[in-house]
């Protein structure tokens, strides 16, 4: 009897870690830090100060990776959230699938999209096969975060907007020459990760290309003039000195670095603005990805998906409607983590807060008409994970002297192995 | 030499000194954690001296004013002590029935549970997924709690085997035939014979249960669910200028298992020493 009791009460106490509500209509999924998080669920909250009978659910998930695996696994199930947040570099995964219900032209169906109110970089990074898949919510962007009071020391002035290639590797040698001085000892003068994406505007700079079909690859080109492009980053390493080494790389993450003042300028995208803004004591704006001709840099996007077995398709619509109009952009645009990808957000002062660093969030804007961006195919994410490992190991490895011609032999032959590591990959896209 | 000959040859206070050695090393990482925790939150050099500031409480503030670290921390003792119990009651059946079988069984079933154990977790992702959500369960803490009903781990259910089958068989017999039913034979004979083991299985399992992150990530969806390591990992995300802010999470959420252990040591000890009645 009494053993009886006891089972019966552990599995009443299991009913009671069980659902004590029926599920919420519409159940987000997203990623990203607790600030980030903390911005998603003011949304919600202001979603429902509106709508009082929505029943919408934040499910967060800290890292990429993790919300990823937890949407996979969800889908595979058959219970994947209403909504979730999409990379356009991890988009191609869901949109090749058929797993995704075209937000678009449901909601264009409601009268709810305008793609004319948004900037149409984004907005066709979300596209698959001409249909309007997920909706952006961000248009950032690789820019040049500088500390000003290290720029002052070095005794050199503000990065123009039209600031060039030449122009960032003498400001990175006046940077380095200042750290050979008593008050700007440790000082490094540029920081950036040697990843594929970080790279791919200083490719696209020297003319080169990664794919020979943004929409459609099948091949893996980096041809052109890309080993110019490879070669230049290299130098900054190899040759100039003005990047910390692998020692340094290692020890202390660039972010800390920089926010220490040890890193006179560091590439990033606006996901960095506000760790930058927790510390009041750093004097920091950003600058526009260097030039050379041409402008360009390269598109960091995310966007709200719905799943295609969404049941209550017009509260998740009414929702995203919400979160991408006016006051829901705003509401993530002053978390300072996005560049709101409705332009009229973009261009307020909600964004462009003259009382909260950068000072040159512009930066942000302008870069967007000359942006560029890497395939949204299904197994990109797989090409940027092997293509990392080999950029990291090219870019620290430590060469004897050589000459220019030397150098550039080693970057063509870099590149051959790049190719052979990551076409594979796409031939295995095209075989499906 | 060889190891043995070497410890043989070393002086009386040798192994001492190995093991505070030993110690030491496993101390040092804890204790740079304990001493970040209390620096100011920000970033500072890599080579800056250990605890260069003033000591302060700032960064545990702060990292339980960032993500609901106390809630969490609730979350997950909760789901430890739901599942700590069948976890030691089905792990000790599942030994105690392993020793009454026959020798080949014995072989085969131990055989089985080192396969199980060596199945990587992200192969039965899905399955169990499906098999949770099919029972509603998905978005609760059941399936954090549910391996407690298969012993928590393979492992958790060999230890029981190894030290029950130790006990000598005849005292099995001698129970049965005073008419004691075997799950009486397992309670009030085998167990406080080996309550060594159960304390470690205990330990064990509460460190297995506390720490679970990728099925906390799989499971549960309200942030008001959630458990510990899922805010440490928030933390962990806030970027290496806020370092303190983590190691201060990181503190928070390893005080509980190293109090456990702290405080259960003691009697892992002594009892182990007491536990030597078999002579073995």
């Amino acid at each position: 009897m009494v053993r009886t009791l006891v089972v019966l009460g552990l599995v009443g106490l299991l009913a009671a870690c069980g659902k004590s509500q029926q599920a919420p209509a519409v159940r987000l999924q997203v990623f990203g830090d607790p600030l980030e998080i903390r911005a998603y669920q003011e949304l919600i909250n202001a979603y429902r100060a509106k709508n009082p009978a929505a029943k919408i659910e934040l499910i967060p998930v800290g890292r990429q990776n993790d919300h990823m695996a937890k949407l996979a696994t969800s889908f595979a199930a058959g219970d994947a959230p209403e909504l979730f947040v999409l990379n356009f570099r991890r988009f191609g995964q869901f949109a090749t699938k058929d797993v995704l219900e075209p937000l678009g032209p449901a909601m264009k169906a409601r009268g709810l999209w305008n793609e004319h109110e948004f900037y149409p970089q984004p907005v066709e990074a979300f596209q698959y096969e001409g249909v309007q898949q997920c909706l952006p919510q961000n248009a950032s962007s690789l820019v040049v975060y500088w500390n000003r009071r290290l720029f002052a020391q070095a005794k050199l002035e503000a990065p123009k907007p039209d600031w060039t290639m030449r122009d960032l590797l003498t400001a990175a040698f006046k940077l380095q020459a200042f750290s050979r001085t008593p008050e700007g000892k440790g000082v490094y003068g540029l920081g950036f990760d040697p990843t594929l994406i970080r790279l791919a505007p200083f490719i696209w700079s020297f003319r080169g290309e990664l794919v020979n079909d943004l929409h459609r690859p099948t091949q893996i080109t980096l041809d052109g003039s890309a080993p110019l492009g490879l070669s230049f980053v290299k130098s900054l390493i190899q040759r100039y000195r003005v990047v910390p080494p692998l020692a340094a790389y290692k020890a202390e993450h660039h972010e800390s670095r920089f926010v220490r003042g040890g890193l006179g300028m560091l590439l990033d995208s606006r996901r960095l603005t506000p760790t930058l803004r927790a510390h009041p004591e750093l004097d920091w704006d950003v600058a526009p990805f260097p030039r050379l001709g041409a402008p360009v840099s390269v598109l960091h996007a995310d966007a709200y998906c719905m799943a295609k077995s969404t049941r209550n398709k017009t509260a998740a619509t009414d929702f995203v409607a919400f979160a991408l109009g006016d006051e829901g952009q705003a509401i993530l645009a002053r978390s300072g983590r996005i560049v709101p990808s409705r332009i009229s957000v973009a261009q307020s002062p909600v964004f462009l807060d003259p009382t909260q660093p950068p000072a040159s969030a512009q930066v942000f804007l302008d870069a967007l008409p000359h942006l560029k961006r890497t395939p949204n195919i299904a197994e990109w994410h797989e090409i940027e994970t092997k293509a990392d490992v080999l950029l990291e190991e090219w870019f620290y490895e430590s060469r004897p002297q050589a000459g220019e011609q030397e150098g550039a032999f080693a970057e063509i032959a870099f590149i051959v192995l790049l190719r052979d590591a990551l076409q594979p990959v796409l031939d295995r896209s095209q075989k499906k | 030499m060889s190891p043995v000959r070497l410890l043989r040859a070393a002086p009386d206070h040798a192994p001492r000194v190995l093991a505070w050695a030993l110690a030491l090393m496993f101390v040092y990482p804890l204790a740079l954690m304990l001493l970040e925790s209390f620096q100011a939150p920000g970033a500072r050099s890599a080579t800056r001296a250990l605890f260069s500031g003033l000591p302060t409480l700032e960064s545990w503030r702060l990292a339980f004013d960032s993500v609901p670290l106390a809630r969490s921390l609730f979350n997950s003792l909760a789901v430890a002590l739901l599942a700590l119990p069948p976890t030691l009651a089905i792990a000790a059946m599942g030994g105690f029935a392993l020793t009454q079988i026959s020798r080949r069984g014995q072989a085969l079933a131990v055989l089985l549970l080192l396969l199980a154990a060596s199945i990587p977790l992200t192969a039965v992702w899905i399955p169990r997924f499906v098999m949770f959500e099919s029972l509603g369960l998905v978005g609760t803490w059941v399936p954090l709690i549910a391996p407690a009903l298969a012993g928590g781990s393979p492992v958790l259910v060999l230890l029981y085997f190894l030290a029950l089958r130790r006990v000598p068989a005849e005292l099995v017999e001698a129970a049965r035939l005073e008419g004691l039913g075997w799950l009486r034979i397992l309670w009030q004979v085998m167990l406080p014979l080996v309550w060594p083991t159960t304390v470690a299985v205990g330990l064990l399992a509460f460190v297995q249960v506390w720490g679970n992150f990728m099925e906390a990530v799989l499971y549960l969806k309200s942030p008001l669910q959630q458990t510990a390591p899922l805010m440490l990992h928030s933390l962990s995300l806030m970027g290496p200028t806020q370092w303190t802010l983590l190691m201060a999470g990181a503190c928070a959420v390893t005080a509980p298992v190293v109090l456990a252990f702290l405080l259960l040591q003691r009697f892992l000890v002594a009892n182990e020493r007491e536990g030597s009645w078999s002579g073995r």
